[in-house]
C-alpha cells in the first residue's frame, strides 16, 4: 500500500489550511527573496529603532546630568566580558547549524542549535548573577538613572535572548518531523532565526561597551 | 473454491493479518481524502482564529466598528458638560436616566460630570479612536481584505501571523477599555501621556500603558506582512508602477508603522518603569505634589518622553490619512470612468510624503522651549511636507475634470473629502509656523485641524470604502437612499461641530478644558458656539443611524449583484463574489497586463472599462472566472437594465 | 506540498556544495577570531580610564567594526539583495533622527534652571562648552 503522507501529524502545519503561499521556501526571481527573509529583516529594522529609542534615551540622559558613574566604578566587567564571549561563540554555532543542514547534515545541525540554546542559558544565568549581586548592595532601577538605563537596556535585550532561546527550542523539538518531509523550508526557518539571533549578538556588541566601558 | 485461510477484502483475496493493515490503509486513505475534499475547518479554526485574510479583514472591521462608535459616544457624553458646564445629564431626554446610573457616582455624582471623568474621557477618546478604531479599520480591515485581491494572491504572505496580529489587537483594545473600571478609573493625562503629569496618575494610566504594548505588536507584526505580501506576492505582469494607489497607500503606511512604533514602545516602557518601578527616566529633580515633595531620584527629562511619543505620533496621522486617500482615489477613478490624473505624481508624492513625516514630528513642540534652530528645522520640514499633500489633491481634483462622474453613494463621499481634507490641510499651516502656533497651540484651533483632516476626511474615506466594497464582500448592495441620508447628513453636522472650533481657537480657547473656557474673559464672545457645536455632535449621532441600519440591513437583505459590481477595472473584481474562506480568492490566478484604471480607452469599445486581467486578445470567448467574462456578462446586463 | 528538489546545488543565491560550505565555515571561525580578539582589545583600553569623549570614539569604533562583520558574515550582508539594503538604509537615516532629536536637549538643564551648574566636576569627564541659546518667553507646556 502506498505510504499517504500523513497530513495531519506534521508538527506546525495546518491540515486544514490547504493555500500554499508562494515564494515561502523558493526566492522570488526579481526581489531575489523568499518571504520568510524580507520578513524577518524587516523586522530587524523595527528593532532597530526599538533600541535606538532606548540608546537615545541613554544619550540625552547621560550628556545632561552633572555627574554619571564610569561604567567599571559600578558595574562586573569581567562577567559581562564573558557573556560577550559567549554570546558572540553563538553566533558561531548557530551559523554552523545553518551550514550543516544545507550540507544534510541534521544531526550536526540539531548539535550546533542545542549549542546555541546552551549559549543563550549561559547568558541568561550570569546575567541573573549580576543582577542578583547589583540588588544585594541595594542598586535597583530606581537607584539613579545609571542604574535605570542599565537595568532596562539589559533587561530588554535579555527578553529578546530568551524569545530566541524559545524559538531554539521549538525548532529543536520539531526538527526531524519538519526536516524530513519539508527541508528546505526548516532550512530557512533556521536561517531567519539565526538572523535575528546574530541581531541580539550585535545589540550586545554595542551595549556592552556603552553600559560598562565607558 | 477461495484460497485456504484466506479472507476476501473488496476484490482481493488475503491473509486475515493482511487484511487488518489493508482495512486500516483504507481507513486512513479515506479520512484524509474526506479531510481534503470536504473542507472541515472547525468552526473555531474558521471563524475565530481564522489564517484568512478576508475574514480577518471583517473581523478588525466589526471590531474598530463598535470601537469607532465607543469613541464617539465618549465625546457625546464630553460635549454634553461643554454645552451645559456644571449640568446634570438626568436632564437629558429618554436616556438621561439610565446614563446617570450606568456613570455610577464616582464619574459623575447626581448627573454632574466630574472633571476627573470628564478627563478620562478626553484621553481615551483619542486613544480609541486613533489606535482602537481609525488604524484597525483603515489597515487591518481594508487593508487585509483589499490588498492579497488587488495584487491576486491567494493570501497574505504569513496568514498565521495574521491571525495573531488580530488577537493581539482585540485584547489591548478591552485591556484598554476595562481601565474605565478600575479605580481612579482610565487613563486621564491625554492620548498624548505627557509626564510628569502621565507618571503620578491614577492605575487606569498603567494599562493604558500595557494596553498600548499589545496595540503596537499587532501593528507591527501587521506591517512586516503587508510590506513582505506586497513586495512578494504580486500577480505576473503586475509590476509597481501597475499597482493600485491604494495598494501604494498601503504600503507606505507599513513603513510608517514599522519604523515609528518601536519609538513609542520604548517610551511606555520607559513611562511603565516609572510608573511602577520608581525610575526617573522622565522625572525631573525636585517635583512637589500637593505640596509633597516626591522621593524619586530625579535627573530625569519630560521632553525625552515628547520626542518618542511625538516620532511615532507623527508619523501615525498619515498613517491615518494615507489609507483614506488610496481609498478615496480607487473611488474617484471608478466613478469617474477615466484614469487618475497624474499617477506617477499620485505615487511619488506618497512615497515622499511617508519619507518626511519622520522629520517633522517636533513641530508638536514649538512651545517646550527648545532653541530656535531646532525650531527652524522643524518648520522648514513641516512645510515642505504639505507640498506631497498639495500633489495629492491637486491629482484627486484633475482627475474629476472632464469625467463622465457618477454620484454613486462612495462617490459622493469621496468628493466630500477633497475640500474638507484641504481645509484640514491648510488650516495646518500656521500650526506649522513655529510664530503662529504661539498663538494657537494647545487651543481648539489645533482640534478643528486635526478633526477635519481624520473626521470629513479619513471617517468620510472609510465609509466610502465601506459603501464601495460591501457588494465585493457581502454580494449584496447597501441602500442608495439611505446611504445618500447618511452623506448629507453627516456632512452638514461634522462641519458644524468643527468649524466653530477654528473660531474659538482664534479666540484663544483652550483645549482639554472641563468648562470649556467658560471661567475665560477673552472666550466669552465665541463660548456660546459649545451649545452649537454638541447639539450638532448629538445629530450627527443621529445621522449615523441610517447607517448602522442600512449597514447591517444590506448584509441579509440587500440587492443581490454581480461580482463587479462597478464596473471596476482593479483585481479584486476579478474575484468571484464574497471570495469563499479558506479556499484561495481566484478561480483563475490572474495575470495583469495593464496599468489599474484602464477606464475609457481610446479605440475599446466593448465597455468603458478594460480590467487588468484581461489578455489584449482573448484567443477564444471569455470564459466564466475571467475578467472577459465578467465583462460580457456585465455588458449584457446593463443593457438588459 | 512543496515541490523541493533536494538535488539542487543552488539554493536561492546559496551554493550547497560540500566545498561550498565549508569554505563558508571557514570563513565564519576567521570571524569568530577576529570578534573574539576585538573584544579583548576594547575591554583592555578600557583599563586605560580614558576621558569620556576618547573612550567613547574608540568604544564606538571598535563596536562598530566587530558588529560589521557579524552583520557582512554572520548575517550574509555583504551578499543580500539591493531590497534589504533599501530598508537598512532608510532605517539608519530614521535611526540618526531618533538619536538627534532628544540629544540637543542636553543643555536644558542649565538654560532652564539657573544656578544649576552642568559642569561641576563630573568624574572623568571633559567639560563640555556651554551652547548660546537666546532665551525665549515660552509659555511652559502643562
Amino acid at each position: 500500500m502506498t505510504a499517504h503522507a500523513d497530513l495531519h501529524a506534521l508538527p506546525g502545519h495546518d491540515a486544514h489550511h490547504e493555500i500554499e503561499i508562494p515564494y515561502t521556501v523558493h526566492a522570488r526571481p526579481d526581489t531575489g527573496l523568499y518571504n520568510g527573509k524580507l520578513g524577518i529583516w524587516l523586522f530587524l529594522a523595527s528593532e532597530v529603532m526599538l533600541f535606538g529609542a532606548l540608546f537615545s534615551t541613554l544619550i540625552l540622559l547621560r550628556t545632561s546630568a552633572p555627574t554619571w558613574p564610569r561604567g567599571w566604578q559600578e558595574l562586573n566587567i569581567p562577567l559581562a566580558t564573558l557573556n560577550t564571549f559567549i554570546l558572540i561563540a553563538s553566533s558561531v554555532t548557530v551559523v554552523l547549524a545553518w551550514a550543516n543542514m544545507r550540507l544534510g547534515n541534521l544531526k550536526k545541525g540539531k548539535i550546533f542549535l542545542f549549542l546555541t540554546l546552551c549559549c543563550g542559558a549561559g547568558f541568561m544565568v550570569i546575567k541573573s548573577i549580576e543582577y542578583g549581586s547589583k540588588f544585594a548592595h541595594h542598586h535597583y532601577p530606581s537607584t539613579n538613572n545609571f542604574f535605570a538605563t542599565y537595568f532596562v537596556m539589559t533587561g530588554l535585550h535579555g527578553i529578546h535572548v530568551l524569545g530566541g532561546m524559545v524559538v531554539f527550542g521549538y525548532l529543536l523539538l520539531t526538527a526531524d518531523k519538519w526536516y524530513a518531509n519539508h527541508r528546505d523550508q526548516f532550512t530557512n526557518r533556521v536561517e531567519v532565526t539565526g538572523l535575528y539571533w546574530h541581531f541580539v549578538d550585535l545589540v550586545w556588541i554595542f551595549l556592552f561597551p556603552t553600559l560598562y566601558l565607558l | 473454491m477461495p484460497p485456504k485461510r484466506q479472507i476476501r477484502v473488496g476484490s482481493q483475496w488475503m491473509y486475515a493479518r493482511d487484511a487488518q493493515r489493508a482495512l486500516e490503509e483504507a481507513l486512513r486513505v479515506a479520512e484524509a481524502e474526506r479531510a481534503e475534499h470536504e473542507h472541515q475547518i472547525p468552526f473555531i479554526r474558521k471563524y475565530v482564529f481564522s489564517t484568512d485574510h478576508k475574514w480577518i479583514g471583517i473581523q478588525y472591521a466589526i471590531t474598530a466598528l463598535t470601537f469607532l462608535l465607543l469613541g464617539f459616544s465618549m465625546m457625546l457624553l464630553m460635549r454634553f458638560q461643554l454645552a451645559f458646564p456644571g449640568e446634570s445629564m438626568a436632564k437629558i431626554p429618554v436616556i438621561g436616566g439610565m446614563l446617570v446610573k450606568l456613570l455610577g457616582a464616582s464619574n459623575a455624582p447626581g448627573g454632574v460630570m466630574l472633571p476627573e471623568f470628564y478627563n478620562q474621557l478626553g484621553a481615551m477618546h483619542g486613544t480609541v479612536m486613533v489606535f482602537l478604531a481609525i488604524v484597525p479599520l483603515a489597515v487591518g480591515a481594508f487593508g487585509n481584505y483589499v490588498v492579497p485581491l488587488q495584487i491576486g494572491a491567494p493570501d497574505m504572505a504569513f496568514p498565521k501571523l495574521n491571525m495573531m496580529s488580530y488577537w493581539c489587537y482585540l485584547p489591548g483594545g478591552f485591556l484598554m477599555l476595562s481601565s474605565f473600571f478600575f479605580p481612579g478609573g482610565s487613563a486621564n493625562s491625554g492620548w498624548t501621556s505627557y509626564p510628569p503629569l502621565s507618571i503620578i496618575a491614577t492605575q487606569g494610566q498603567t494599562i493604558w500603558i500595557l494596553g498600548m504594548v499589545l496595540l503596537i505588536t499587532s501593528s507591527l507584526l501587521g506591517s512586516v506582512n503587508f510590506i513582505v505580501t506586497i513586495f512578494q506576492l504580486r500577480a505576473k505582469g503586475l509590476t509597481f508602477m501597475r499597482l493600485p494607489f491604494f495598494v501604494w497607500a498601503q504600503l507606505v503606511t507599513s513603513f510608517l508603522l514599522l519604523l515609528a512604533f518601536p519609538p513609542l514602545e520604548a517610551a511606555a516602557i520607559l513611562q511603565l518603569m516609572d510608573r511602577v518601578a520608581g525610575t526617573s527616566f522622565f522625572m525631573p529633580s525636585g517635583l512637589v505634589v500637593s505640596g509633597t515633595p516626591l522621593t524619586n531620584a530625579g535627573g530625569g527629562n519630560p521632553l525625552l518622553w515628547q520626542h518618542l511619543f511625538w516620532f511615532l505620533a507623527h508619523p501615525e496621522v498619515y498613517v491615518l490619512i494615507l489609507p483614506g486617500m488610496g481609498i478615496i482615489a480607487e473611488v474617484i477613478a471608478n466613478n469617474t470612468r477615466k484614469p487618475l490624473w497624474g499617477y506617477k505624481s499620485l505615487v511619488g508624492a506618497g512615497v515622499f510624503l511617508g519619507f518626511m513625516s519622520f522629520v517633522v514630528w517636533a513641530h508638536h513642540m514649538f512651545m517646550t522651549g527648545m532653541g530656535t534652530v531646532i525650531s527652524a528645522f522643524f518648520q522648514t520640514t513641516t512645510m515642505i511636507i504639505s507640498i506631497p499633500s498639495v500633489v495629492i489633491l491637486t491629482a484627486l481634483i484633475i482627475s474629476l475634470w472632464g469625467a463622465s462622474i457618477r454620484f454613486t453613494v462612495p462617490m459622493l463621499f469621496a468628493l466630500a473629502f477633497l475640500p474638507m481634507f484641504g481645509i484640514g490641510g491648510l488650516t495646518g499651516l500656521p500650526l506649522g509656523l513655529a510664530a503662529s502656533d504661539i498663538h494657537l497651540h494647545d487651543t481648539y484651533y489645533v482640534i478643528a485641524h486635526f478633526h477635519y483632516v481624520v473626521a470629513p476626511g479619513t471617517i468620510f474615506a472609510m465609509f466610502a470604502g465601506i459603501y464601495y466594497w460591501f457588494p465585493k464582500v457581502t454580494g449584496r448592495q447597501m441602500n442608495e437612499k439611505l446611504g445618500k441620508i447618511h452623506f448629507w447628513f453627516s456632512l452638514l453636522f461634522i462641519n458644524g461641530v468643527f468649524l466653530p472650533m477654528f473660531l474659538q481657537g482664534l479666540m484663544g480657547v483652550s483645549r482639554r478644558l472641563y468648562d470649556g473656557g467658560a471661567q475665560y474673559a477673552h472666550a466669552k464672545p465665541i463660548i456660546h458656539t459649545n451649545l452649537l457645536i454638541s447639539t450638532s455632535a448629538w445629530l450627527l449621532l443621529a445621522a449615523q443611524l441610517p447607517f448602522i441600519w442600512n449597514f447591517f440591513h444590506s448584509i441579509f437583505k440587500g440587492k443581490r449583484v454581480g461580482a463587479n459590481h462597478w464596473n471596476a477595472t482593479t483585481l479584486e473584481w476579478a474575484a468571484t463574489t464574497s471570495p469563499p474562506l479558506g479556499h484561495g480568492n481566484f478561480a483563475v490566478i490572474p495575470q495583469v497586463y495593464r496599468g489599474p484604471y484602464e477606464y475609457s480607452v481610446p479605440g475599446y469599445d466593448a465597455a468603458d472599462y478594460l480590467p487588468q486581467n484581461v489578455p489584449d486578445e482573448p484567443p477564444h470567448p471569455p470564459a466564466e472566472g475571467e475578467g472577459g467574462g465578467m465583462l460580457a456578462a456585465t455588458a449584457v446586463a446593463q443593457r438588459e437594465g | 506540498m512543496e515541490h523541493e528538489t533536494h538535488e539542487e546545488d543552488h539554493h536561492h543565491g546559496h551554493d550547497n556544495s560540500p566545498e561550498a560550505v565549508k569554505k563558508e565555515i571557514r570563513k565564519y571561525l576567521y570571524v569568530f577570531y577576529a570578534l573574539a580578539v576585538l573584544t579583548g582589545v576594547t575591554v583592555w583600553i578600557s583599563t586605560f580610564h580614558l576621558p569620556i569623549h576618547t573612550a567613547v570614539i574608540i568604544a564606538l569604533v571598535v563596536a562598530a567594526t566587530k558588529g560589521s562583520l557579524v552583520a557582512a558574515f554572520f548575517m550574509h550582508l555583504i551578499s543580500e539583495r539591493k531590497l534589504i539594503y533599501g530598508v537598512l538604509v532608510l532605517t539608519v537615516f530614521f535611526f540618526g533622527m531618533l538619536m538627534w532629536g532628544p540629544w540637543h536637549h542636553r543643555h536644558d538643564a542649565q538654560r532652564e534652571w539657573p544656578g544649576y551648574d552642568l559642569h561641576a566636576a563630573k568624574p572623568g569627564a571633559a567639560a563640555e562648552p556651554a551652547e548660546q541659546h537666546p532665551q525665549q518667553p515660552a509659555p511652559k507646556k502643562h
